[in-house]
């Protein structure tokens, strides 16, 4: 605080607050937050984005007191034998305190460009995955661009249902739907331009299997997130809208990400990207991302189709005891199915969901070769990978799926010289030597960009 | 007093949007701000539109048409500096969107809900609702309404939609349910509060298609008693609305709103030297759904 100058009343808004991150396994609540911050409002956002928790500054500020009723579709945890406000709220409880929270302003956001990039240089990271970027944030990021801050490459996938909205920038003139995306915004994807480029466009099928609103074709063995029975989630867009538009960008040829976590928003993708008549031998590379709750008999379609699936493996150990429960052990063993993908001869990445699980490259390689959950328990022996494959999911074949395989993801000759050296050696280390690897200094194209300070 | 709020729900295709055109059309006077969720099939008479930019149309007839490319929430924050510019909020939720849960995003930001509208295509709704993708969502959409528009009934035969409204009741009971087609469905019936030339001197009256049946005193009402008579209506009563007297608040007049198996009760103004002393109610139901003796008899044995 003393670093920022804030004065009493100004707000401290974080973000990628979850329970299950914390030792104590419970919600943080005003008496831990309270002795620490008395005069400014602090508000820790959940990483689900649903909900928060407030100190008492920040009930005042926002109006929330003991007299206040639960908001129908809402929660406000209450102190324990009171009605005070504890600190949790979620939902609707939560929307309107977010929609009115203080704004940054394009500037302001501009600004944060470089310690936002320092998250990653810090990591080691050079290419940077923004996955689901709205019209209004790819401005800001193309005046970033133009105006020099972004010192790393930055892939920018547009939502589909922003199409319309993107338009316009491209071609003022634009009416018209998702499907309808003009020509001259098709031009702008596929090369960077003051180190941002527009790689493909981002369909959204379903949510999230921890949130449990993901979408799958068998229920949950738990109730749904409003307590509903044989729940297995729903797709967030209707299949008709997702499929008429995948067919419109694929034609345009575009690459296509797809967001599926369920089996049944897999199928869906599936059926929509089979209806266009892509095969493998085409080279299209379409992305699913995360596929997490993948069948075994979906692998089949992924190598027909040319399907890249971009693997979350680190759930196994940030919710592999949550999914454990919701899935039961036959379907939670083969989450990021990445053994099976490799032997089927798919090229296949594994990411973070930054900032839903921490920026640690280790992390993520670490938890696909041991799939170990919080509580220790393994999910799915069979589809540990070895050091090679968990680093080759990091780098090369990271690079290839956004058709980079000639400029970046190994050492060559030719490459561009994006590089991070290391403590220890991850081919070599044991997986629990992972987590200890710290990196020196980070390269993008032979310059700099981070060393560890002695 | 707080803008009410209508959500109108329904798989994709059901119609949602030809019920709303009518209503931007036919506004009964009524201010309506209708959230959308793009312009793509809104269709507004040309000779209507006020002015327009990216995300508003603002219509002569005092009505606003807005997207919410924005975000539900954003729209929402934005209209609650704009209460005195409206008479009435309604939302289209997305296709696949549950609408009582949009209808609690309304509430949270301060507009009442006083009705979840749910539009199903007659020819499909069957199918839609065993759908493997799509069979979930439709069956809580169902579930979610308080009102159901059985739309596209010109499109089936009669038997038809004599056994698709049977199955709509094994499936959701006691959910009131009204046929239309082309998307038609009068303001005043879904929308609009109790207006004066909506009470007559006969009690039992018409509504287009429909039976009315009014009701006056000049006894306040007892809370318990309305809730009484206001849950042993049959289901094929799709409407009710009033302006009351309350025995439990003599100090306020309030707004009765029940649209299809949702009542809302809200204070109206505070009752004042001038106010005529009475309560007036409108029973709005399907042909052959209106008893005026029996209804008469329950709310006189109310008092």
């Amino acid at each position: 605080m003393r670093k920022l100058a804030l004065k009493p009343g100004d707000w401290i808004i974080g973000y990628g607050y979850d329970r299950s991150n914390l030792v104590e396994g419970r919600e943080l609540n005003i008496d831990d937050l309270d002795p620490a911050f008395p005069d400014n409002p602090i508000m820790l956002i959940h990483s689900s984005n649903h909900g928060a928790v407030l100190n008492t500054a920040a009930f005042k500020a926002v109006g929330y007191n003991e007299n206040t009723p639960t908001p129908a579709g809402g929660i406000i945890a209450r102190k324990p034998g009171t009605n005070i406000p504890y600190g949790l709220i979620m939902e609707t409880a939560f929307l309107p305190i977010l929609t009115n929270a203080p704004k940054p302003s394009e500037r302001e956001l501009l600004d944060t460009l470089d310690e936002a990039q320092k998250i990653y240089t810090r990591a080691g990271v050079t290419t940077v995955q923004e996955g689901a970027t709205a019209a209004k944030d790819l401005r800001v990021l193309r005046k970033g661009a133009d105006e020099g801050l972004l010192y790393l490459d930055v892939v920018s996938l547009p939502l589909f249902l922003e199409i319309p909205e993107l338009a316009t920038d491209f071609a003022p003139d634009f009416v018209g739907g998702p499907a309808d995306i003009p020509d001259e915004a098709v031009k702008a994807f596929g090369a960077y331009r003051n180190r941002l480029k527009l790689q493909g466009i981002k369909f959204i099928v379903d949510g999230s299997p921890q949130g449990k609103t993901a979408f799958w074709t068998q229920p949950l063995l738990t109730p749904g997130p409003d307590g509903q029975p044989d729940w297995r989630g729903q797709p967030v867009i209707p299949p008709e809208t997702i499929h008429k538009t995948m067919a419109a960008v694929h034609a345009k040829g575009l690459q296509v990400f797809c967001h599926a976590n369920g089996d049944a928003a897999i199928d869906l993708a599936i059926d929509g990207m089979r209806a266009t008549g892509v095969k493998a031998a085409d080279d299209r590379r379409t992305v699913i991302v995360h596929s997490q709750c993948m069948r075994p008999d979906q692998l089949d379609p992924y190598v027909e189709l040319g399907f890249t699936p971009s693997f979350f493996a680190a759930h196994t150990f940030y919710w592999g005891d949550e999914h454990l429960a919701n899935l039961g052990p036959q379907r939670a063993d083969f989450i990021s199915p990445m053994a099976s993908a490799f032997a089927k001869g798919l090229r296949c990445s594994n990411h973070t969901d930054f900032s839903v699980t921490p920026m640690e490259p280790m992390r993520i390689m670490w938890a696909s070769m041991v799939r170990t959950s919080k509580k220790g328990v393994v999910l799915g022996a069979d589809e540990r990978i070895d050091n090679w494959q968990a680093l080759k999911a990091l780098t090369t074949e990271a690079a290839w799926q956004i058709f980079e395989e000639k400029t970046k993801g190994s050492l060559e000759v030719g490459k561009l010289a994006d590089m991070v050296i290391l403590d220890a050696n991850p081919l070599t280390a044991a997986p629990e030597a992972l987590l200890d690897i710290a990196v020196l200094e980070t390269f993008k194209e032979g310059k700099s960009v981070y060393r560890k300070e002695p | 007093m707080s803008l009410p709020l209508t959500v109108i729900g329904g798989y994709l295709g059901a119609g949602k949007t030809t019920v709303l055109n009518h209503l931007l059309g036919n506004n009964d006077g009524l201010r309506i701000a209708v959230l959308v969720n793009d312009f793509g099939d809104i269709n507004i008479d040309a000779e209507l539109i006020e002015s327009a930019d990216g995300e508003t149309i603002a219509l002569t007839n005092g009505c606003t048409c807005c997207t919410l490319a924005d975000g539900l929430s954003t729209v929402l924050a934005e209209l609650r500096g704009r209460s005195e510019d409206f008479d009435h909020i309604v939302i289209e939720a997305s296709g696949v969107a549950d609408p009582l849960k949009i209808g609690h995003i309304g509430a949270a930001f301060g507009f009442p809900l006083v009705g979840v509208t749910v539009v199903v295509d007659a020819e499909t709704v069957r199918a839609q609702s065993t759908d493997t993708y799509v069979g979930d969502t439709v069956m809580w959409q169902l579930r979610s309404a308080d009102l159901l528009i059985v739309n596209k009934r010109d499109l089936v035969a009669p038997a038809e939609l004599q056994s698709l409204l049977a199955w709509l009741v094994d499936t959701v009971p006691d959910t009131p349910t009204l046929t239309t087609q082309g998307g038609w469905v009068d303001t005043a019936i879904l929308l609009a509060p109790l207006r004066a030339s909506e009470t007559h001197a006969d009690p039992v009256g018409s509504h287009g298609s429909f039976e009315s049946w009014s009701f006056r005193t000049a006894t306040p009402l007892r809370r318990s008693d309305l809730d009484a008579f206001l849950t042993a209506l049959p289901p094929g009563v799709v409407r009710a609305k009033g302006i009351l007297r309350l025995a439990d608040d003599m100090a306020n007049n309030y707004l009765l709103q029940r649209v299809g198996r949702r009542t809302s009760l809200l204070p109206l103004n505070a009752v004042s030297a001038e106010d005529p002393f009475d309560t007036r109610l409108v029973v709005i139901g399907v042909p052959g759904s209106i008893d005026s003796e029996l209804f008469a008899q329950w709310l006189g044995g109310c008092m």
